[in-house]
């Protein structure tokens, strides 16, 4: 199973309208790979990646209608499932606050590498970055961290964001400057608590 | 690259670094487990005009009826020209038979 090149989206959708479930089916088995990697990068804390993947399903398959077929179907599926994590995400209103102590070992020593040595830190120490890159971005805003996921870590660029997200290139602008100055502000505090450890 | 502000870039670099999760492949029975789901899910609900029409039928039959029994009951208000000539007829048949 998996992504089926020789799919025709337009006469699979059509069937679905109809209610067809092996097309349902079909479909899901196409846009899986899709909706997989935007549920992987928006993921709430504590929440299961196939049961976030499935709403989307629900939701694209029952609002079909509204699909008028202005952007190719996949921008669309897209713009469904980055709205229905934002949506969980914000129900997450509880946003963590980390401490130098709250830090792994290897968070740490990454940390410690990036704020004090010049060079750049040595790419071994990049799926600990990444743990940490993800801790610091639990404390912003749903939007800030799909701003800042988008823009700094999957390198898209802002014209891409603003067609995914639907907000105005300015906004997309806007959001990110603010959540980077948010992220270094919390760097320097993490780094003013390790001074005072 | 040694000043505050940049410290963030310098760690989103080299977090994007950090190996990606497996390719995606769909868990087994995973489409047909949300086909079914959907399947099985009510119809979507009608639209505005899906349900002015409907609305708009029952009342064009409920009127229909309505406007036969009317004709029904009230026959002799509505054609009194008729129920005349039948009254004078009957005036002048009458006597006959009681002869």
């Amino acid at each position: 199973m998996g992504e089926q090149p020789g799919l025709d989206v337009a006469v699979c959708l059509a069937r679905v309208r109809e209610r067809d479930e092996d097309a349902a089916r079909a479909l899901v088995e196409h846009l899986y790979p899709l909706v997989i990697k935007i549920v992987r990068a928006h993921l709430p804390r504590r929440l299961d990646e196939e049961d976030l993947a499935q709403e989307i399903f629900m939701k694209v398959f029952a609002n079909t209608a509204q699909y008028r077929g202005e952007v190719p179907f996949e921008h669309w599926v897209s713009r469904v499932a980055v709205s229905t994590c934002l949506d969980r995400l914000r129900a997450q209103k509880r946003r963590p606050e980390w401490r130098w102590a709250d830090l792994s070992e290897g968070e740490a020593e990454v940390l410690d590498a990036v704020l004090h040595n010049e060079a750049e830190p040595h790419p071994s120490h990049a799926a600990d970055a990444g743990e940490l890159v993800s801790k610091l971005m639990q404390t912003l805003s749903p939007e800030d961290q799909l701003v800042i996921r988008l823009l700094d870590l999957e390198e898209r660029s802002v014209a891409e964001i603003a067609a995914q997200t639907g907000w105005s290139q300015t906004l997309v602008k806007v959001r990110a400057f603010r959540a980077r100055r948010k992220l270094r502000k919390q760097l320097e505090e993490l780094e003013q608590q390790k001074r005072h450890e | 690259m040694s000043e505050p502000k940049d410290n963030w870039q310098k760690l989103a670099r080299l977090a994007r670094q950090a190996p990606q999760p497996s390719a995606a492949e769909v868990p087994f029975g995973f489409a047909t487990r949300v086909a079914a789901r959907w399947a099985s899910s009510e119809s979507p609900a009608p639209s505005a005009w899906e349900v002015w029409e409907q609305f708009s039928l029952r009342g064009l039959m409920l009127a229909s009826v309505l406007v036969v029994a009317v004709a029904f009951t009230s026959y002799d208000l509505a054609t009194p020209g008729w129920t005349q000539a039948y009254t004078m007829a009957d005036a002048v048949v009458d006597p006959i038979f009681e002869e």
